[in-house]
């Protein structure tokens, strides 16, 4: 290979190749969005299907509700059928109460009749004048109840249980927590794997582009097999090796020429003549000797 | 694989796994939480029938006698879409009632048997014994005459919590697939907007290096000067072979 100096300080002017410095970068956006998308599509994903599962436990919780309305209207009724006037029921709140504790998430229940209430208390049992200040949106079943004078006929009832909006609404912020860390994780395996599966072949093969043009400034004109990769440095690659290897060839073709000119030399003054011509062919340039393969290529 | 195939199979494959931890997540505490409603939903009718029975044993009426028991289990069969079948089994393991009457008179079922076993030792009133069946979840309570003597067990065999939660889990897995489909063209958007600079940058460097003439007026990057300046470059290099080999070609023909 023949080695020719070059002048020009081109390879000073050459930066980093395209692609090069955009490897962190892409790692960090990837994971960013990996992050991001796991964020709303989680939440999105737990805030219907909490309320999926809400709506499958209220279908639940209102036939258990139905049955101790069902219950109460019973008991009650066997109590007004044997003459007991409905304001002088004794034990109703703490009855109430009992049921509160057989059902699970159940704040409050309050029994209306026609000028009294009761509501779930523990110990004395006492009767209340004022209704409750409702925490929520209770859940209300009607009630047919006989008055304690038969000849006065059936009068009606209100039963109201008060529980959570949401059966789940506890489990919420735990949830959401349990989304946040998902997308923590999420970002961080996002941007591992797309390093591992594209970041480092697009840095080492950046670097190798990079590489490739500073050492054309330099007047090295070899380089290796660009290979068959499809990112972006290898389509690079493989252009530029594309424009080096015909002058590649005309290199080649020109030292045929000038070895023929030395063979047919007698008298030495071909050959100084030749070397003359060469000289002009700056020092540091050197190029592939593979141009017998390039002979077979036909290029 | 381009870099727009990896970035949309590195996004799309991380996401679908994370999103996939969420619906686990949220599926398995609401199932439970469903599963535990099920059970207070089958405990409540269960305790509501036992004091129903209780009672009218209290009237000082036999239990195999108080006919009324078996419309109180049939009552209780027919008011829960779950429940395959409501039994009260004697003591010494005989069906008294079924809601199957051919089973009256028989021999109680080993499952039953355990069931009625486990209520035996429970204190009154209280939570339900449970077993499974080979067709569903049995659940049993002791049924107590004044005397707090066991007379009898009510067993109650439902479908079991699992059919209901797998039910359910049917029901959350179409937003699981919405969510992997959303996950998908997220991925493809993302793979093509994190994939664009780059491709952009080869393509205007390739550009400049082949020389391909730019549209009018139309900027010209720096990635693609570049490749301008390397094809340049390359441009002088052959110039100067195509000099030198002149010169020996006029070489060659002054010697001949």
């Amino acid at each position: 290979m023949m080695k020719c100096a070059d002048p020009s300080g081109f390879a000073a002017e050459l930066a980093l190749g395209p692609t090069g410095r955009t490897v962190p970068v892409l790692t960090g956006l990837v994971a960013l969005s990996c992050a991001l998308v796991t964020a709303v599509l989680g939440m999105v994903l737990l805030d219907r299907a909490l309320g999926r599962l809400d709506h499958a436990i209220a279908a639940d919780r209102d036939a258990v509700y139905r049955m101790a309305s069902a219950g109460v209207e019973s008991s009650l009724s066997r109590a007004l059928t044997l003459g007991i006037p409905a304001d002088r029921l004794v034990g109703v709140d703490a009855f109430l109460e009992a049921l509160r504790q057989r059902l699970p998430g159940t704040e409050r229940i309050v029994l209306v009749l026609p000028g009294q209430q009761y509501t779930s208390r523990r110990g004395d049992g006492e009767q209340t004048a004022h209704a409750p200040e409702p925490e929520s949106e209770p859940s209300r079943y009607a009630l047919s109840l006989p008055l304690s004078s038969p000849r006065e006929g059936a009068t009606g009832g209100t039963l109201l249980f008060w529980h959570a909006a949401s059966p789940l609404a506890g489990d919420r912020p735990g949830l959401l927590a349990g989304v946040a860390a998902l997308s923590l994780g999420a970002g961080g395996v996002g941007g591992g794997l797309f390093f591992l599966c594209a970041g480092r072949a697009l840095r080492t093969r950046g670097q190798r582009l990079a590489a490739a043009v500073a050492a054309v400034g330099q007047g090295q004109f070899v380089l290796p097999p660009p290979g068959g990769g499809t990112l972006p440095p290898d389509r690079c690659l493989k252009t530029l090796a594309e424009q080096i290897a015909p002058l590649t060839l005309r290199h080649a073709l020109l030292m045929r020429h000038a070895e023929g000119l030395r063979a047919i030399d007698h008298d030495g003054s071909l050959t100084r003549q030749v070397e003359e011509i060469l000289a002009a062919l700056p020092a540091e340039w050197e190029f592939s000797a593979a141009e017998t393969d390039l002979y077979r290529q036909g290029r | 694989m381009t870099l727009f195939q990896r970035l949309v199979l590195v996004v799309g494959v991380t996401v679908a796994l994370a999103l996939s931890a969420v619906w686990l997540m949220v599926a398995d505490l609401g199932t439970a939480r469903y599963q535990a409603q099920s059970e207070q939903r089958l405990a409540f009718r269960m305790q509501a029938a036992r004091a129903d029975i209780e009672n009218r044993i209290s009237l000082g009426v036999d239990l195999p006698r108080s006919l009324v028991v078996q419309d109180l289990i049939e009552d209780l069969h027919r008011q829960d879409p779950d429940s395959l079948a409501v039994d009260v089994i004697s003591p010494q393991g005989v069906t008294l009632f079924s809601t199957d009457r051919a089973l009256i008179g028989d021999q109680a079922p080993p499952v039953w048997q355990a069931v009625r076993k486990q209520s035996a030792g429970s204190p009154e009133g209280g939570a339900l014994s449970r077993g499974q069946g080979s067709d569903g979840t049995v659940s049993g309570v002791a049924l107590r005459n004044d005397l707090h003597e066991e007379v009898g067990v009510l067993v109650a065999t439902t479908r079991g919590a699992n059919g209901d939660g797998y039910a359910l889990l049917a029901d959350l897995s179409s937003l699981l697939v919405g969510g992997l489909v959303a996950a998908g063209a997220l991925a493809v958007g993302i793979g093509f907007v994190l994939s664009r600079t780059p491709e952009r940058q080869a393509t205007e460097f390739v550009a400049g290096l082949t020389a391909l003439p730019v549209s009018a007026g139309g900027p010209v990057s720096a990635d693609r000067r570049f490749g301008q300046a390397l094809q340049d470059r390359l441009g002088w290099v052959g110039d100067r072979l195509d000099q030198v080999s002149q010169r020996l070609s006029g070489a060659d023909d002054e010697m001949r």
